[in-house]
This record gives C-alpha cells, sequence and structure tokens, in this order.
C-alpha cells in the first residue's frame, strides 16, 4: 500500500471508529435518519385532565378521551436519531457563548459550565424550548413539528410504541431515577431508526404558541421519571407514539426540567 | 329557657310570625307514676312548662304532650306514638316484651326515667331500655339501649348473634290538624337542594357523619308543631325524601353480650312552624362546638372577605412574559373594573405542571419568578391594596415521602407571608398542621375545598360550597352558614355557564363568590351580565356587613306569598332581607301573580325605613291593626330584591337644583355619598362625597343620565347607615 493509499484508508479507518466526529458547524446527518416524504395519519389522543383538554376543536362525544385523526403530507425530512446530549450542547456554549435572558435553573445540573462526570452521552435536561432552539440554529438545524416528531416514532402503521403495539418496558427508560445515555435501548428504535423516542427525557417540539391567555407547547414521549401517589400528577413515564401532552409556560425557570429535552430535525432539502 | 334569648332578639329586629312555647324560669321536675309504682300505667314527666305522658301498654308510648300554660296537647287526638318497634326474624315475629323494671333519678333539674322490657320468650334474649328524662328546656330526651342478653341452651349449645328489625313510627303516623296543612322539615344527607317544595322543606346540613337535623311536622293553621332531634344513633337515619321517612326499617346484628345505643334524641311540641326547631338544632350544634380558631383577629378580617379570586399563575392576567413578572397591580385593577374588586386571591402555582418532574408543591415555589421572595413582595402588594393571599396545599403531592409537609407549608406560608392555606380536595384539617402552621404565624386561616363536617369545621373557619346544582339553584338556603355564620362559604361552580343564579345565591344567603375563570388553562369567562351582578352584589354585601354578618340570620322568614323566600340578617340597627320570587316566569296578564302590594311584616321600632339597593325602589311601609307590612309599589325590576331596614336618619329636601342634605342623628367617621344608578347595568356610579353629615349638592353640577335616580347614602366608614333613592326621572314613587 502506498503512502496515498494509507492516508487514504486512515481517514476512513478514523471516519469508522470516530463517526459521531464533527467538521464545524455545518449539519451532520451521520446522527440523522432521513424520513421520507409522504402522506401520514396523524391520530392524536390525551387523557382529559382538567386544565390539559383546552384544545376546543377536539371533542370527544364520551367526553373522556380527546383525540383528533388528520391526513397530512409530510415533506422529506432528517431528524436526530437520539436526543442532544450533554457533550453536544457543551460544544454548543463553548462555540457560541450562549446565555439565556432568564437564566436561572439553565443547565441546573451541570457545575461551573460542565455536566457531570460521566453524563457526556446523556440527553441534556434543564433547557428551555428557547435554549433547545438556540442550540438547533447553531447546528444548522430545527426542533421537529409535532406531526414530524410523530411520524419518526411510528413510522406510517399507527402502531402505539417505537417498536410496535405491544408494550415492552424493557425497551425503553420509562421508570427509573434518572436518563440514561442516548441510545442504550437499540431494541427501542423507531421504524425509521430514531432512538429514545419513548422515555428517557420528553422532547419539545415545534408548538409553541398562544390560547390568547397562555403560551403553551406539546410535549411528547414521556420520561425516565414517573411521579407516583396521585392521579392528579402530570402523567410521566411512558407515553404512547399518538399521546401528546400539554406543557403550560410560565417562567423559564420553570420551563426548564429535569426531564425535558429535544432532538433536531432538518429539511431533506 | 330554651332559645329565648336568641329569640328575643329576633324579635326585636326582624319579622318573625311565629310564636314559641313559652316558658318562664327554670322549672322543677318532677315523676309520677299512675296509678302507683306497683301498678303503674303511666308515667308522668313534667316542670313548670310541658308535661309529658307515658303510657306502658304492651310496649312504652308517648301518650301525651301538654304544654301547661295553654293547657294544648299537642298529641290530643292522636293514638300514642310507639317509639320502637323491634321485631325478630322468622316465626319469632311480634313477640311481646314484658316489663322489666323501672328506674328513676332526679338530678339537678333534669328528671328521667329508665324502662327496661324484655321478652318471657327464651328464644329473645333482647333487653330494651328506654330512658327518657326531662331537661332543662323542656325537651323530653328519649335514648333507646338495646342489648344480646343471649345464653347457650335449647338448639343451641352457644349463645348466638342475633338480627332484629327496628322500625320507628314515630312522626310518622303523627296528626296536627288537617293533614294536607301539614309540612314537614326533613333532613337528607343525600340531596343538595335545600329546598324540596316550598311546603316541604328539606335541608342539606353536612354530611352524613354529622347530628341530624331535626325532623320537624307542623301544621302553620293549628299554630302548633313538634320537633324530633336525633344526636346520636347507631343506625344510619339519613333521608332523602318524604317518602323515604314515612317507612323505615334498619336492621340491627348483635353479637351475644352487645348492648347498642340505637337512638339518643329530643323531642319538643312547640307552635309556630320549623324556624322553632332549627333553633334548638342550632343551639344544640353550637353548644358543642369549638370555636377557638374562630376569635383569632385574621378571621375577623378574612370573614368579611367575600369576592375572591382563584388565580392560575400560568395566565397572562397575572404573569407577564415579557417582563418574567407578575403583573399584580394591573391584575387588581382589572378585577376592580371586571368585578367589584377581589378580597382576597388564591395564587394556583403547581397543578396540572406537578409530576413533569420531581419538583414537588414546595419546590415549585421557589422556581416561580423572583423565588419565594418575590412572591413574599407580591404579597405585601396586595396586602398594600387590602387584598388578602392564600396559597395552596395539596394532601395528594406525595411523590417526595417527605414526612415533614406540614411544616414545609409552615416554612412556605412565613417566607412569603400569606394569610391563609386553601386545602385542595379536601373537607377537613390535621391538628397537627395547623398547629405547625401556628408555630410560624397563628394568624393564618384554613380553607378547605369540600365541605367539613362539624368536627372539621372547628379547625378549617371557611370552605368553598360548590355543590354543582344546589348552589345553582335559586331559591336555596345553605344552612350551614345560617348555623355558623362565622364559617366563611364562598359559592363556586368552576364549570357553570349560566351563573345568575349562583349569583343570586350568594346575595340570598350572604355567602361569599369565587371568581374563576382559568381553571387550570381552560377559560371559562363570567359573562358581561355575570359582571355586573356580582359588581352590584360586591356592593351590597360590603356596604351591609355588619347585618349580614350576624350572628342570628334567619333562614326563610314566613311572609304574605308562596312564591317569594327571605332570608333575613338582622342587626341593631339594620335589617337585610334578601327576596327571591319564584316562578316570576309565569306572571301574565292572564296569571296575574305580579309582585306588588304587602309581602312581608315586620316588627321593627316606628322610625325604621326601608330601601330596596337591589332595584334602587323605596319600599313602602303599611300600618294595619298595630301590625306594620312592607310593600313593593311597583314590581321589582328583577326576579331577586335586597331591601334594608334601617332608622331613618338622612332628610333630603330638593329645592329646584340643590339637594339639601341633613342628619337627624349624628353618625361618627361619617360621609356622604351622592351616587347615581347607570340605567343599562343598575350599578351605582359614584359622583360626589361630602364629608361629614350633612351639605348641599347642585345637582346642575352633576353629569345626571336618564332617567335621573339619585342614591344618597349616609356612610359610616363603608358601612352604610341610611340610604334615601331620588326618582328625579319620568317616575315617581312615594
Amino acid at each position: 500500500m502506498n503512502n496515498k493509499g494509507f492516508a487514504i484508508f486512515c481517514i476512513f479507518f478514523f471516519l469508522l471508529i470516530f463517526p459521531k466526529i464533527n467538521f464545524g458547524q455545518a449539519p451532520n446527518r451521520s446522527n440523522m435518519v432521513l424520513v421520507p416524504a409522504g402522506k401520514f395519519t396523524m391520530h392524536v389522543e390525551y387523557r382529559w385532565r382538567e386544565g390539559l383538554s383546552l384544545d376546543t376543536l377536539i371533542v370527544d362525544d364520551r367526553g373522556i378521551r380527546y383525540s383528533y385523526t388528520e391526513e397530512v403530507y409530510v415533506p422529506a425530512f432528517y431528524i436526530d436519531k437520539t436526543e442532544v446530549t450533554n457533550e453536544q450542547f457543551k460544544q454548543f456554549l463553548d462555540e457560541t457563548g450562549y446565555k439565556p435572558k432568564w437564566p436561572r435553573n439553565f443547565l441546573k445540573n451541570w457545575h461551573n459550565g460542565i455536566y457531570p462526570k460521566g453524563k457526556a452521552k446523556h440527553p441534556v435536561v434543564w433547557v428551555s424550548l428557547e435554549d433547545a432552539k438556540a442550540y438547533a440554529k447553531w447546528a444548522g438545524k430545527r426542533l421537529p413539528t409535532e406531526v414530524e416528531w410523530q411520524k419518526a416514532a411510528q413510522g406510517t402503521d399507527g402502531r402505539t410504541w417505537p417498536w410496535g403495539n405491544i408494550f415492552d418496558p424493557t425497551k425503553a427508560n420509562i421508570d427509573s431515577r434518572d436518563t440514561k445515555p442516548v441510545g442504550s435501548y437499540p431494541e427501542g428504535t423507531s421504524p425509521y431508526g430514531c432512538l429514545d423516542m419513548i422515555g428517557n427525557v420528553w422532547e419539545w417540539t415545534d408548538s409553541f404558541q398562544s390560547d390568547g391567555y397562555h403560551y403553551f407547547s406539546w410535549i411528547r414521549g414521556g420520561s425516565y421519571f414517573l411521579a407516583k401517589g396521585s392521579r392528579w400528577y402530570m402523567q410521566g413515564g411512558p407515553i404512547t407514539n399518538y399521546q401528546r401532552t400539554k406543557f403550560w409556560y410560565m417562567t423559564p425557570a420553570l420551563n426548564r426540567c429535569a426531564t425535558v429535552g429535544f432532538r433536531c430535525a432538518k429539511d431533506a432539502e | 329557657m330554651y332559645n329565648i334569648k336568641i329569640l328575643s332578639k329576633l324579635f326585636a329586629f326582624c319579622a318573625i310570625s311565629f310564636v314559641i312555647v313559652s316558658s318562664k324560669s327554670l322549672a322543677k321536675s318532677k315523676l309520677s307514676y299512675l296509678p302507683d309504682k306497683i301498678h303503674v300505667k303511666n308515667i308522668v314527666l313534667e316542670n313548670e312548662t310541658m308535661q309529658y305522658t307515658i303510657l306502658l301498654d304492651r310496649g312504652v308510648k308517648l301518650a301525651g304532650a301538654k304544654e301547661l300554660a295553654t293547657g294544648i296537647d299537642f298529641l290530643s287526638g292522636n293514638q300514642p306514638l310507639m317509639f320502637i318497634s323491634i321485631r325478630m326474624p322468622l316465626w319469632l315475629d311480634d313477640v311481646g316484651y314484658q316489663l322489666f323494671s323501672i328506674e328513676d333519678k332526679i338530678v339537678g333539674e333534669n328528671v328521667s326515667v329508665s324502662i327496661t322490657q324484655k321478652s318471657s320468650y327464651v328464644e329473645n334474649p333482647l333487653i330494651v331500655t328506654q330512658t327518657f328524662s326531662l331537661n332543662k328546656d323542656s325537651e323530653l330526651t328519649w335514648k333507646v339501649e338495646i342489648l344480646n342478653s343471649a345464653t347457650g341452651g335449647r338448639a343451641y349449645r352457644d349463645p348466638q348473634s342475633i338480627t332484629s328489625d327496628i322500625s320507628f313510627p314515630l312522626m310518622q303516623k303523627l296528626k296536627l290538624g288537617n293533614v294536607l296543612e301539614m309540612h314537614y322539615l326533613i333532613p337528607t344527607q343525600e340531596s343538595f337542594f335545600c329546598i324540596d317544595s316550598p311546603s316541604n322543606f328539606i335541608f342539606y346540613f353536612t354530611n352524613a357523619s354529622d347530628p341530624k337535623m331535626p325532623i320537624d311536622i307542623y301544621n302553620l293553621k293549628e299554630n302548633k308543631g313538634i320537633y324530633f332531634h336525633v344526636t346520636k344513633s347507631a343506625i344510619p337515619l339519613g333521608f332523602s325524601d318524604k317518602k323515604d321517612f314515612v317507612s323505615r326499617h334498619f336492621s340491627l346484628t348483635q353479637k351475644p353480650g352487645e348492648k347498642t345505643n340505637i337512638i339518643e334524641c329530643h323531642i319538643l311540641p312547640h307552635q309556630g312552624d320549623w324556624h322553632v326547631a332549627f333553633q334548638a338544632f342550632k343551639k344544640y350544634i353550637r353548644s358543642h362546638f369549638d370555636f377557638t380558631y374562630y376569635k383569632r383577629p385574621i378571621q375577623k378580617k378574612y370573614r368579611q372577605q367575600f369576592v375572591s379570586h382563584f388565580t392560575f399563575l400560568y395566565g397572562h392576567d397575572i404573569y407577564d412574559p415579557e417582563s418574567n413578572q407578575f403583573r399584580l397591580n394591573k391584575f387588581l385593577d382589572e378585577g376592580k373594573l371586571n368585578f367589584g374588586g377581589y378580597d382576597y386571591m388564591l395564587l394556583w402555582h403547581d397543578y396540572p405542571r406537578v409530576g413533569l418532574d420531581d419538583r414537588d408543591q414546595f419546590d415549585i415555589y421557589e422556581d416561580l419568578p423572583g423565588g419565594l421572595s418575590g412572591l413574599k413582595k407580591m404579597v405585601e402588594q396586595a396586602h398594600a391594596r387590602g387584598v388578602q393571599v392564600f396559597i395552596p396545599y395539596k394532601p395528594w403531592d406525595i411523590m417526595k415521602s417527605r414526612k415533614d409537609k406540614f411544616a414545609q407549608e409552615a416554612r412556605i406560608i412565613k417566607a412569603v407571608g400569606a394569610d391563609g392555606i386553601f386545602l385542595d380536595t379536601m373537607n377537613k384539617s390535621d391538628k397537627a398542621f395547623r398547629d405547625a402552621v401556628d408555630k410560624v404565624n397563628p394568624n393564618v386561616v384554613f380553607v378547605s375545598e369540600g365541605r367539613p363536617n362539624l368536627e372539621a369545621a372547628q379547625l378549617v373557619t371557611g370552605s368553598w360550597n360548590q355543590q354543582g346544582s344546589a348552589s345553582n339553584k335559586m331559591p336555596n338556603v345553605d344552612l350551614f352558614r345560617f348555623v355558623f355564620p362565622e364559617h366563611n362559604v364562598h359559592n363556586i361552580n368552576r364549570g357553570a355557564r349560566k351563573r345568575d343564579e349562583l349569583i343570586y345565591n350568594a346575595l340570598f344567603n350572604g355567602t361569599g363568590l369565587i371568581i374563576w375563570e382559568d381553571i387550570f388553562g381552560e377559560i371559562n369567562r363570567f359573562t358581561w351580565n355575570e359582571r355586573i351582578l356580582i359588581n352590584r352584589y360586591s356592593r351590597i354585601v360590603h356596604e351591609n356587613r355588619d347585618a349580614y354578618l350576624s350572628e342570628n340570620p334567619v333562614p326563610l322568614v314566613p311572609n304574605l306569598r308562596n312564591d317569594l323566600f327571605i332570608n333575613a340578617f338582622p342587626a341593631a340597627e339594620k335589617c337585610v332581607y334578601p327576596v327571591y320570587q319564584l316562578g316570576r316566569e309565569k306572571v301574565s296578564r292572564i296569571y296575574d301573580n305580579r309582585l306588588i302590594g304587602p309581602f312581608l311584616e315586620v316588627r321593627h321600632p316606628n322610625n325604621w325605613h326601608y330601601v330596596d339597593v337591589w332595584n334602587h325602589q323605596t319600599i313602602s311601609v303599611k300600618k294595619k291593626n298595630g301590625k306594620t307590612f312592607l310593600i313593593f309599589p311597583e314590581e321589582p325590576a328583577d326576579v331577586m330584591s335586597c331591601i334594608i331596614g334601617m332608622p331613618r336618619n338622612l332628610q333630603v329636601k330638593k329645592d329646584t337644583n340643590v339637594l339639601h342634605i341633613s342628619s337627624r342623628v349624628p353618625v361618627e367617621n361619617s360621609s356622604i355619598h351622592i351616587n347615581t344608578v347607570n340605567n343599562l347595568t343598575m350599578m351605582e356610579e359614584e359622583i360626589v362625597v361630602l364629608p361629614g353629615s350633612s351639605g348641599d349638592v347642585d345637582l346642575s353640577k352633576i353629569d345626571l343620565k336618564f332617567p335621573y335616580k339619585i342614591l344618597v347614602k349616609l356612610m359610616e366608614g363603608d358601612i352604610l347607615k341610611d340610604e334615601v333613592v331620588l326618582d328625579l326621572g319620568w317616575k315617581k314613587f312615594d
């Protein structure tokens, strides 16, 4: 093998063993999956709870479960295979010096700008929707819309969980004490190859809106945390592909949570 | 004697047409056996007021109840009332009970006799002991105890448990005059409705575990009735309606040797209607109640709060996302414009967010804008505007398994300086909770979402009335409010899309009202009309709280019409009569039942006069045969009226365009308010305030709006002392 050939081999070898290496700010699609364009039957449900049902267009005649189904055309898009990690978020901070306007609870679990030891690959949490959007912008991406998120998790067959219709607690981090490194449940992969769509952390979607009196958005997928002891708690743990949860915005300190992270998306064209 | 003190006050200040059994000084009680103790047939228990005769004839029966002053025997014309009937199952039916022993006892003014009976059939080993005592209020107290004295033998080797069937024919067969003219007051735990029909009252009080309301049967034509007040019972004596009352059987299973106190109750014949029973009940309940927490200074202030706001902190009414702060002053300003102002607000910070991560109710406070010190600043701002602030407590929030939840709530209370705690989903409080909060600040009010029972109401001094259909319906009476005027009740029906009756109900019962439009994110705005009603309601209850908070409010005073429902809130120099007309929509030219003319007899000093402050109308007075009647000179503009009786003090003379105003009797800290009435909303508009109790007003300088209705109000501080309604426009009444 000549020198030139060896150099090319080395480059490919390094690419092979360090697949996540980032060449600058240009979006890296190597950690993203392609969701092809096509019609998607979006079926959404959520449990009736006082204050969580304010979508007056969605009224079930039983008055118990609110749901709607609509067929939408979703253009092709890329979506992160996993949730954005502490390590990735640190890189964003290092390069941009991002400081939120209202910093309380921003990366609350970090210390002196450094994520907790051993949690490099854990999803970043204690970030608000604005923080997440700032990251996405830096990464040359955006947050997925709700329909994109659901299509990425569900595929086109309307399945309940990313891996199928049968609930399997071994395929997601849904009732534990903490987050786990992203991709810890390869068997929980969605039809397009997304990991941890269910559990680990809730994910922001690009659905921020106002009803005239409040700001809210939909968060999806549930998290590792399941509050126990009362039916009045916001339901956590495993949340199905088609279940949406309303997140009421108030002060950023409250909007940042130990259980909410995000992944990014990008138009295919 | 019984309730004389309370009632004499009522007589002085408001209209009660019933007359009670007169009873003078505490009487010496005595007991006699007829013909003698050996051959006893009758036992007579009497004091100087009442004489009760118990007949021993195949059972124990009340055969006579005679009022000695008048000689009326309330049971004349009736079969003796059989008190208790116990049947054994199957073939042992109708077994007879024989007299076993009689013991009498005189303790102080009370005389009592215990009659024990037993069957001679060995299969029926029940021993029934009935004790009658004549108490100092001339009530006959009746206690029944049943003992299963089974021993082994005969067909059974071992003593057996026994199930018996108990029935109470008492009162059910009572006849007082013409049956069609008899009325019933029946307690119920099933229904929230206070009034079943205008002639039969069914009262909801608290809940099934509380002492029962007295059953009262009365005949207004005969002017007599009898009440039967159960204070303890081992059987579920709840009635859902009159039918239920007429036939009730209770099954009782007792182990060998087991003794059961079946019932303890008071019986008293009376003249008049159910109000006598109600007063006896009220007196009994209150004499067994601890008012410690009601005597605290904070309660006095809280009790004068009527309009409350449920503040969901995520809504932009209160939270400003631009500045990331709560906009309290603007929020209170808007409350003033929309509803006439809030007296207190409940800050709601956690539900439905809590549970998303491991921040529980106590952690979330720290993350609100400015943290605890920011909240403290907000509470201080509210206090500066005279608004109290409450924080919630969620018993169901147990994710952290904290052992110090009470101390945690106390910590927050202290840190933010809140005035009270709202007990979410609860209808009671733990004494340990109160103690924990007392440690940091004894001036904190506990308010529960649910209606507390009597025991709980000793710790919880305010509560919501969210009985849905009951508080929404007129003319329902919230009897709890009348037994405990010290307790602050707030009407609320968060899901209602029509709240006019809820608001009328608050004016009618003198209860508070909760403004709740942002139900955890679901918006349910009050209509423009409801906002107007609340503004008007708020002004009236505040300006007349001296009478509304009277310790002796009278529910449903008797009046001259079948379709009118009137409560009375009497004070020394004022009486508030909220009036509601049922079936007003039926009034027509053909069915002429217009509300015009005399409707209520009152007994006040001659210098009193009356104003309908809801419809802004002078109420006329007619005197006939020494009686005073209130008169509607024209049909009120609304289904509701609110009439205030007060001593006439203001003198208003109109001299072309100038009003000369003076007061006969000087009032301290007084001012004269000239308000006009907005003819579209009926809301008062404040035009001129004159310090002191006299002055002249030039009408040409007032922006008078058609039809020129002017209110001249004499105020002591912010309490109404007298009011004159001037009609200067297209109509005139006097």
